[in-house]
């Protein structure tokens, strides 16, 4: 494994406590290095972000949202990964996400955590399950 | 804990509140915790601590005819209220927010709001009761 990816960091931006709860708990066995941010205004710039995963939610607190957070990542010149995890966005937002670029776009929901967990497995290039020896 | 206990949702051992049958199942956030029930017991009270100010919100903006917070505030409730199983609301909050982003038929969402209110509220006092909270 990458040296710097045994010890991940992430970044999960999700306003809602119930599920940032529930992702943190999905997180806990991945790495130890999560920060969480609930209103778009205090994601970080520059240096600052130093993330290897960015999980990303639409509707945040205040006036900035996980689209136009999005666009700032990806106008850094080595943007990192990003699962946008969502509920039932309108197609139109969903399109112009995708037409960004995220490695995974997963509806929020409690019955795609084991889905959102597949896929920071996949990002950071750690073991699965079923791939265990 | 048995995996019968995660059927209803119900501590083992403990009837609900009057005798009625739970408003709310925890099957899924039984089956993110991993069996820890200190999650589980946290997963309830940050939904009795953070519900309620989002519902007295919702009322607010519903009764002042703010149409677009009353979608934004029903989108964040309907992730919740689908994490704790709280079935006999679960249509009901997204035809709130889907009747207030349409802004169409508006005069029904009141009374949706009202029925949400009500089952919330009973539900809390169940998990209140069952979790000896």
């Amino acid at each position: 494994m990458d040296k710097k990816l045994s010890h991940p960091r992430i970044l999960l931006v999700e306003d809602n406590p119930v599920f940032q709860t529930l992702i943190l708990k999905q997180l806990e066995d991945i790495s130890h290095d999560v920060r969480v941010i609930t209103r778009g205004e205090h994601f970080p710039e520059g240096d600052d972000i130093a993330a290897d995963l960015v999980i990303l939610d639409y509707h945040l607190e205040g006036e900035v949202n996980g689209y136009d957070i999005l666009k700032k990542l990806k106008s850094l010149p080595v943007p990192p990964p990003v699962i946008f995890f969502s509920a039932n966005l309108e197609l139109t937002i969903t399109s112009s996400v995708l037409k960004l670029g995220v490695v995974e776009y997963i509806e929020k929901s409690i019955f795609s955590l084991a889905r959102l967990r597949e896929s920071i497995h996949t990002v950071l290039g750690l073991q699965t399950i079923g791939e265990a020896v | 804990m048995t995996q019968d206990s995660t059927a209803t949702g119900a501590t083992p051992g403990k009837s609900n509140q009057n005798g009625n049958d739970p408003l709310y199942d925890l099957t899924m956030v039984r089956s993110v915790s991993g069996g820890d029930e200190g999650f589980i017991q946290k997963m309830v009270r940050l939904f009795i601590e953070t519900v309620p100010p989002g519902l007295k919100e919702l009322k607010e903006a519903a009764a002042t005819s703010q149409w677009e917070r009353v979608a934004k505030i029903a989108h964040k409730l309907k992730s919740t209220i689908d994490s704790m199983g709280i079935a006999s609301v679960k249509d009901d909050i997204r035809k709130v927010e889907s009747t207030a982003k349409e802004q169409s038929d508006t005069g029904t969402i009141p009374a949706m709001v009202e029925k949400v209110d009500i089952v919330i509220q009973q539900c809390i006092s169940q998990l209140k009761h069952d979790f000896s909270i």
